[in-house]
């Protein structure tokens, strides 16, 4: 099937606003319809929303086409839906549209024919997502009216086949004359008597400064708005218009306020407002620098193309040999006749095309980034045909590679980054998203709220577009002040998205209304309450250092949950293991226990041995004592251990502390620790944690708090309770111990940690010891709770604690006990009537560690004796080592002791993985058995796949949680709040259309805005992109700014038919690729004339094309890739090794790595957002190339590479290396002088050690010399 | 018309020379190929070079920075500021709030434990830490008063380097070097000595072109990448290079319109004199044993930081223009006052000292500007008993040589050393007064990128007046 297809451009006066106009497709079929009339209508399709508004209009002008051409009907219908289309006459067999595209339909479903000249027009009108341009001129067309951009569609697509030839640009002159006629004495009435007075009188208070009552009178649409008083113009209807009733002095509102206007300069507003109150579109339309509005928060107009001159067409304006004065000859597509009628008008030509060599050489570095290799110059060369280079683009854009290298475009503005976990998730993704064509607005959407577009099936998950959502989350932002954090992360994103898709500075706003142009700092907190109404970082994150990522999973709910519990049996055999491990440590310490009396003297001798034997270590010592040395390490530090310091009473009582109602506290100072209750019946936020009704909570501080109990009975008792962490978010966990002491001598009785939730007492390292503890009156048992991390200093928990007599008489609760009455004093009695009984204390000072040693008059003892023993008295301590063993043998009165020596505290209990060789084989075999099994369980299911990105709701404990407006940040600061703002987009943008936000954070609405027509700029800006990257300078020099400080377009009216054209083509960036390279500009020469390059140094006006030096991914690509060893594959997490072969693309970039070829050759920095590279020329880059092994061994592979090292003959050698690497032949010049170079070399060795020199030396030394010249470094 | 003498030989090359000998005429060692922009903001006669020494705003009273960077934070109240009353009141809460953003513990103030002394004529009190910088106190000017904005280390490095807090800017070696070119083509303009695991942001140059980004340095063997070819001997790496100029000659045919050409091929031959030429002023080795001992490379403790400072020096007397030299040693002192910060303190004293006396030996101490110290100093309570905790609120940092009034102590904090009470300089102020002292307008240098026009000091900065002599 071949098809021409033509595009029609109606231009339709609406609303005496501004032009609609409609782009029609319409495909000529070449081949069955040639010659013969059809009577199919022509049907005209347009976006379902403009239906009602233009289609009266557009009748009117069909009318008028129709009679002009009676042969030909033309039928308005609404836009058809996928089914319509899918079965239409036109309509590919075997094609289906994906459901959801069809708000891209735009343009072309007609099926139809145009008579006379006997072509067959039948239409199609799906998503066109790769749409090519080629010249093409078939038949004679209707005279005058038209101007004639012909092109050549090809098209290619996954699933079918079609070519179809696509013809730009038959532009009706769309105003019908009388029309004009009518308006324009209207328009000159308003241009001479009513703008003037508008301006002078009433834009200071109600125009683009200023807005007083939110009315502004300078543009008709305003004016029908309104303001907070209603509309002020009512459309013929002077009377009712509000407008005429405040220059009348009619009402309270006299206006303007010090001034009446005069009588008949009110008669003048009052007749305007009866005939309409007619504003022409041409002030809007003109792009005049004081026109009142910027050019870019303009609407994109429609355009029509420039039509050449008729008295100059078809004659010769230019002497340069090749290329053409006349438009219709050298144009190829529409770009060229905006930029032929800009050198028209300074009397300029364009170059001439560039050979084929320079211009395959240019186009597959532009959209692979990579040299064109040998075959495919051959191929390119050979093809004679006409669309010989509209294959080469079709096969480089349907290349994977060429998403590697327009992708890395869109991460240079993204400020990409591969420092955290699963960024190359998104890299992948915008490689897939250029790859696929992914339709821009789509592309848009999904960064913005991918984590909230609908799933293809219910409770699935949209993968992709979560990943995409990542752009917003991989910011530079860290910092110890969260708060600050918080609004930096919003400012970066607000950045990002500003600058990257709107190509504005929007966040200039924060400290400040902008300077220049008109974005307010409202504006900025419309949009920073929608990006703090989202989190990127999880709310751990926030209380943190706060530098980790959501990781959003991209599996099922279901797939989640198997996750979940596998995760749950990891740690259930964890918390097995474990105690499976302790049981193993604990009967090794027993198995220890009858040589205790050998460890104490063996610490007391190692620590005075002899001098002669000072040099030995413990290893050697206790291999020639045959003990362990962890243990005797561990003994030396446990009997040197000095004696506890006493815990001290908190002693200053508060009241509604931290200004809470009914929350009592025991405390000493800030960050020492406190006790604290909350005698109210409701939960009690504080900072970020949760102080839980009728509960006793402790902050344990940075040393540690105690409660303590001392016993006013002699029995037997139990304990129970439990510690929750109450502030789980942050802080590390703590520690805890009980002990139980008399008469100074403490012995732990279990010891635990409680991270992140509720650990009962009854769950420690030792629990039988708590169900039975036989107390005297004066005993004391203390709860110990400690951070588990010196570093943190605060981790808020929930203390139960209840003492329980065996005998059943009875029961303290420390809760119950203490919570009403709090502050009647520290010791605090109980409920039974026994005063100071509970008492809470401050560790500080206390040296109360973890592991402390136990306090037990036995060692007390041992340690006396050996402190004041002399070495000549050794034999006396022997007998006290043997009496502390025998005791202890004895088991009965020391069974404290023993339970410590065979507890965690134990100096036998083995603590580093090292150490656990001293176990017993059967427990090593039984350990090893264990460690296995869990770690086959841990592998038995691949990790979550996740990716950072962004979800619903503000931080949980941050500045402003869930969704909500944010205040303005007075001068930028979070401390100093402004008024609340509520969420919205940049007022200049969307003049008064703001789309109402009435769930969520918003970010589906800005989704939506960015992604849509109704944007001015989203379009704009990524067409400029495109053109940038193309041509090596933007049609908008400044990409990422449009506003008021950037530079004006070079061809404004080019940039809005570009833009048109894009959202036409279903924002297809290929579509775009193919309009501007198929164009005779594209492929016009870089060797300019002299006239041009006087007239036009930076080459604004387009007359030639912009050389351009290779980026840094190019040239480590392309000298990968003919050196032979380019590794192409795609995708995946970045590869750590700087040396591989991968494309550069693929090697891990960091924000704290500037060093190596990227930087070296002015790579994008991944800390920022970066418009357009610098192209630095600096000496360490030619060192690099000179002496980096890295480029001699590319040189070297290249020598080696079969098709190179098969050509013996020099000449020919010399042939197959330039077609490699330049892409073309050599001049019998430079073959001579490589020749030459290599004979040379072979006598006059160019080696440091000429005796090592290899055979083919020279020829790598010549490879390099060629790698390093500036043909290999820049393309034409 | 250059304030600076370019044409002045220093290290055997004068630019004049250069230009001269290089191919073509062509005298620039870098080229933007796009820096319209960058050009707008200031005038240069060579209005294609990234390095060729331009004009400053005004007469500037040094050519060249020296930044002694101590990473990490030195103690003030311990080594330039003391505090009576710290001592006094040793032990005593704090008496006032703290910060907002205070990190960890407040606990008791702590006197420092060391002696200070006044010394010189001027009478400095300087630590007995520090008996060697304290000997050159005459030529110092002491700000006591100095106050950043963040209490964390990789925050307050980069406001330090750079002004901003937390997003990417160019360092203030990149700006220089963008304002005013270097003095030696054949060199890097701006050298980062021995950052070792520091963030690339201090010496990056961000949104500037990447031309301007510091050298790093750690390696002090083999100071610049790829300096020497291992296989090619240098007559046959000269005739690869001829082989290069040819065949660029020959694609120069019918492009010669384009000066990105012209100024690669230059760029080959400059490459290839540097190669010659950088390493002779990396050789420390040439210096004699005296002025080596004077920097203490006679003792372990001394020796890495001394080799740094010598490597300063040869780099500013052969006309680079910023070079920052990181101390090895750390300054992170939340523990070991008492017993880490005297081993601190004695691997920079001699070699500090040192490169003082040989610069002002050398006459080279009146055009080239030295500044010590780091991101933040130290907070006057005690932290896990012998440590103190970082401190933005009032520290001291110190500057000598160009254009400073030595022997002067400007600002002060209060009476145990916590905030800044008097002459408060902010690090706005004194990036403004280093590029004041360079010749530079701080609101004058700026630079286009996005559309916005930025500046080292953003919208801040005063020129600390009082200072300049």
């Amino acid at each position: 099937m071949n098809h021409r297809v033509r595009t029609v451009s109606l231009s339709v006066p609406w609303s005496r606003g501004f032009r609609v106009v409609v782009l029609l497709l319409i495909i000529l079929g070449t081949i069955s319809g040639c010659g013969k009339p059809v009577d199919r209508p022509i049907v005209i399709t347009f976006p379902a929303s403009a239906v009602g508004r233009v289609a009266e209009l557009l009748r009117k002008q069909l009318d008028r086409f129709e009679n002009e051409h009676p042969d030909i009907r033309i039928e308005l219908r609404r836009t058809p839906d996928a089914s319509e289309i899918q079965e239409s006459p036109g309509f590919p067999t075997g094609c289906r549209i994906q459901s959801g595209n069809i708000g891209n339909v735009y343009g072309g479903y007609v099926a139809s024919q145009w008579d006379s000249n006997s072509y067959q027009l039948s239409v199609i009108s799906y998503q066109l997502s790769v749409i090519s341009y080629q010249l093409s001129v078939e038949g004679d067309f209707p005279s005058g009216r038209f101007a004639i951009a012909p092109s050549v569609c090809s098209h290619s697509r996954e699933g079918f086949s079609v070519r179809f030839c696509v013809a730009l640009g038959l532009c009706f002159s769309a105003m019908p004359a009388s029309a004009q006629d009518e308006t324009a004495g209207a328009e000159t009435f308003f241009e001479t008597n009513i703008r003037p007075v508008l301006a002078a009188k009433c834009f200071k208070c109600h125009g683009t400064q200023k807005a007083t009552n939110g009315l502004r009178v300078d543009s008709r649409k305003t004016l029908i708005e309104g303001g907070k008083h209603g509309p002020a113009v009512v459309g013929g209807d002077p009377e009712g218009s509000l407008l005429i009733r405040a220059v009348r002095y009619q009402d309270e509102r006299k206006m303007p306020p010090n001034e009446r206007l005069s009588a008949e300069v009110v008669a003048d507003l009052e007749r305007w407002i009866a005939q309409g109150a007619i504003w022409p579109d041409a002030a809007i339309a003109k792009d005049a620098p004081d026109a009142g509005e910027h050019w870019a928060f303009r609407p994109v107009r429609s355009v029509k193309i420039p039509v050449p001159n008729r008295e100059d067409a078809g004659a010769p304006i230019g002497p340069s040999p090749g290329s053409s004065g006349c438009a219709s000859v050298w144009a190829s597509g529409p770009v060229d006749f905006f930029v032929f009628a800009k050198l028209q008008e300074h009397g300029l030509n364009p170059s001439e095309s560039a050979d084929k060599p320079t211009l395959l050489r240019r186009a597959t570095f532009d959209l692979i980034g990579l040299p064109p290799m040998p075959a495919e110059v051959d191929a390119f060369l050979a093809d004679e045909s006409p669309t010989a280079f509209a294959k080469v683009v079709d096969r480089l854009l349907a290349s994977p590679l060429y998403g590697q290298r327009w992708g890395r475009h869109w991460l240079d503005l993204v400020r990409y980054t591969d420092d955290f976990d699963e960024s190359w998730r998104y890299r992948d993704w915008v490689v897939n998203a250029f790859n696929a064509d992914l339709p821009y607005d789509q592309f848009v959407r999904q960064q913005i709220a991918g984590d909230l577009l609908p799933t293809s099936e219910p409770g699935g998950v949209h993968a992709d577009a979560i990943v995409a959502t990542t752009v917003l989350s991989i910011g530079p932002w860290t910092g110890i002040d969260r708060k600050k954090r918080l609004t930096d992360i919003a400012d970066d994103q607000i950045d990002i998205v500003s600058r990257s898709f709107l190509g504005l500075t929007i966040a200039c706003a924060r400290c400040h209304d902008h300077k220049f142009d008109p974005i307010t700092t409202a504006d900025y907190y419309g949009l920073a309450g929608i990006f703090l109404s989202s989190r990127v970082i999880p709310d751990e994150g926030y209380l943190s250092h706060g530098t980790t990522r959501l990781r959003i999973p991209l599996v099922g709910e279901a797939e989640v949950e198997r996750h979940r519990q596998h995760q749950a049996r990891v740690q259930e055999l964890e918390q097995c293991v474990q105690a499976e491990v302790e049981q193993h440590y604990a009967e090794f310490a027993r198995s220890l226990l009858p040589q205790i009396a050998r460890y104490l003297l063996a610490a007391w001798d190692y620590q005075h041995r002899p001098a002669d034997q000072a040099p030995l270590s413990i290893d050697e010592f206790t291999t020639r004592e045959s003990l362990h040395a962890f243990a005797l390490n561990q003994w030396i530090a446990y009997l040197k251990a000095p004696a506890l310091g006493e815990f001290l009473p908190l002693n200053v009582p508060e009241r509604d502390f931290d200004g809470e109602p009914g929350v009592l506290a025991w405390r000493v100072r800030a960050e020492r620790p406190w006790w604290a209750v909350n005698t109210n019946a409701q939960e009690v936020p504080i900072e970020t944690f949760c102080l839980p009704p009728r509960t006793l909570s402790i902050n344990p501080g940075t040393e540690g708090g105690a409660v303590g109990w001392k016993s006013p009975l002699t029995g037997t008792v139990k304990i129970t309770g439990k510690l929750t962490d109450a502030d789980p978010l942050d802080g590390v966990g703590v520690v805890w111990a009980i002990d139980h002491v008399r008469n100074r001598a403490r012995h732990e009785l279990s010891s635990g940690t409680c991270v992140n939730g509720t650990v009962k007492l009854e769950e420690g390292r030792t629990p039988q010891r708590l169900a039975a503890v036989e107390v005297q009156p004066g005993d004391e048992i203390f709860l110990q709770v400690r951070l588990r991390q010196g570093d943190a200093h605060y981790d808020i928990t929930n203390v139960e604690l209840v003492i329980t007599a065996l005998d059943g008489t009875a029961t303290w609760d420390l809760t119950r006990d203490v919570l009403d009455s709090f502050l009647v004093g520290n010791p605090h009695g109980d409920s039974l009537g026994n005063r100071a009984v509970w008492h809470f204390d401050d560790m500080a000072g206390s040296r109360r560690l973890e592991r402390m040693p136990a306090v037990d008059p036995l060692l007390e003892r041992w340690r006396t004796a050996s402190a004041k023993t002399a070495v000549a008295d050794r034999h006396e301590l022997e007998d006290t080592a043997r009496e502390v063993q025998q005791a202890l043998e004895g088991a009965g009165p020391h069974k404290a002791l023993v339970d410590d020596l065979t507890g965690s505290r134990s100096p036998f209990w083995v603590r580093a993985r090292d150490d656990a060789k001293y176990l017993s084989a059967e427990s090593q075999a039984a350990l090893a058995q264990l460690t296995a099994q869990l770690e086959a369980l841990k592998h038995s299911l691949p990790p979550l796949p996740c990716a950072h990105g962004v979800l619903e709701g503000g931080l949980r404990h941050g500045l402003y949680p869930g969704l909500q407006d944010a205040p303005i940040h007075i001068r930028g600061s979070y401390d100093q709040l402004g008024t609340r703002v509520p969420r919205h987009f940049p007022a200049v943008l969307v003049k008064g259309d703001q789309p109402l936000i009435c769930s969520g954070s918003g970010r589906m609405e800005l989704a939506r805005w960015l992604g849509s027509v109704d944007n001015p700029l989203t379009a704009r800006v990524l067409v400029n992109r495109l053109w940038q990257h193309h041509f090596g300078e933007g049609i908008v020099r400044t990409p990422s700014n449009f506003g008021a400080l950037g530079e004006r377009p070079t061809h404004p009216e080019m940039l809005d038919f570009l833009s048109a054209r894009f959202v036409e083509s279903g924002w297809s960036i290929k579509a775009m690729h193919w309009l501007m390279m198929l164009s005779s500009t594209y492929q016009q020469s870089s060797r300019a004339g002299a006239q041009s390059l006087k007239a036009d140094p930076e080459n604004r006006l387009l007359g030639r094309m912009n050389r351009q030096r290779l980026e840094a991914e190019a040239i480590h690509d392309a000298l990968l890739a003919v050196a032979g060893r380019l590794d192409a594959r795609p995708g995946g997490p970045a590869e750590t090794n700087p040396m591989s072969s991968r494309r550069m693309l693929y090697i891990k970039a960091t924000r704290s790595n500037r060093s190596g070829l990227g930087p070296l050759f002015d790579a994008a920095d991944a800390a920022m957002h970066v418009e357009r590279r610098t192209v630095s020329t600096v000496a360490p880059q030619a060192l690099y190339l000179m002496n980096d092994p890295w480029i001699a061994d590319a040189a070297r592979q290249l020598t080696e590479r079969p098709d190179i090292a098969a050509e013996t003959d020099p000449p020919r050698r010399i042939q197959a290396m330039y077609k490699l690497v330049f892409g073309r032949r050599p001049t019998p010049t430079e073959v001579e002088l490589g020749c030459g170079f290599v004979e040379r070399a072979k006598l006059e060795p160019l080696q440091r050690e000429p005796g090592s020199s290899e055979s083919g030396e020279p020829w790598v030394v010549y490879t390099q010399a060629l790698l390093l010249s500036n043909e290999f470094m820049f393309f034409d | 018309m250059h304030a600076f003498d370019s044409d002045r030989t220093r290290a055997g090359t004068s630019r004049r020379q250069w230009l001269t000998t290089c191919a073509n005429g062509f005298g620039m060692l870098g080229l933007a190929g796009l820096l319209a922009e960058a050009q707008a903001a200031l005038p240069s006669d060579d209005a294609t070079s990234l390095f060729a020494p331009r004009q400053p705003h005004h007469a500037p009273q040094a050519k060249q920075v020296i930044f002694l960077f101590m990473g990490g934070g030195p103690s003030h109240v311990d080594l330039f500021d003391p505090k009576p009353r710290l001592t006094a009141d040793h032990g005593k809460p704090l008496p006032f709030e703290k910060p907002k953003l205070a990190r960890t513990t407040t606990e008791n103030l702590m006197a420092s434990p060391f002696a200070f002394r006044r010394h010189g004529e001027s009478g400095i009190e300087v630590s007995e830490l520090l008996p060697h910088v304290a000997a050159c106190v005459d030529e110092i000017c002491v700000v006591r008063s100095v106050v950043a904005d963040n209490v964390n280390h990789s925050n307050a490095c980069l406001q330090m380097h750079t002004g901003e807090q937390v997003f990417s800017r160019p360092s203030l070696g990149s700006w220089l070097l963008y304002g005013l070119g270097s003095e030696n083509q054949n060199l890097p303009g701006f050298v980062a000595i021995g950052p070792g695991g520091q963030d690339a942001g201090l010496w990056g140059s961000s949104f500037l072109p990447a031309a301007y980004q510091g050298t790093r340095m750690d390696d002090l063997k083999k100071p610049i990448a790829n300096l020497a070819n291992a296989r090619l001997s240098s007559a046959g790496q000269r005739r690869q290079l001829d082989l290069v100029r040819e065949l660029n000659q020959q694609h120069r045919h019918e492009r010669d319109n384009d000066s990105r050409l012209e100024a690669r091929i230059a760029s080959f031959e400059l490459a290839f004199r540097m190669q010659v030429q950088a390493p002779e002023a990396f050789d420390i080795g040439a210096e004699s044993p005296a002025v080596q001992k004077l920097y203490g490379l006679d003792e372990p403790r001394t020796a890495a930081f001394g080799k740094q400072c010598l490597l300063a020096r040869r780099l500013v007397e052969r006309g680079v223009r910023s070079v920052e030299v990181f101390s090895p040693a750390g300054w992170d002192h939340h523990t070991g006052i008492r017993t880490e910060l005297p081993a601190s303190c004695d691997s920079i004293d001699r070699p500090v000292a040192g490169l003082l006396t040989d610069l002002k030996a050398r006459g080279l101490l009146d055009e080239t500007l030295v500044l010590w110290g780091g991101e933040f100093g130290r907070s006057p309570v005690a932290q896990k008993g012998d440590g103190r905790d970082h401190h933005p609120y009032g520290f001291t940092m110190w500057l000598a040589g160009g254009g400073i009034r030595g022997g002067l102590v400007h600002g002060a904090t209060d009476e145990f050393g916590w905030h800044a009470v008097e002459d408060k300089v902010h690090v706005h102020d004194l990036h403004a007064t280093i590029l004041h002292l360079m010749g530079i307008d701080h609101e004058r240098l700026t630079y286009r990128y996005s559309g916005r026009d930025y500046r080292l000091t953003d919208v801040h900065g005063q020129v600390i007046h009082e200072i300049i002599a």
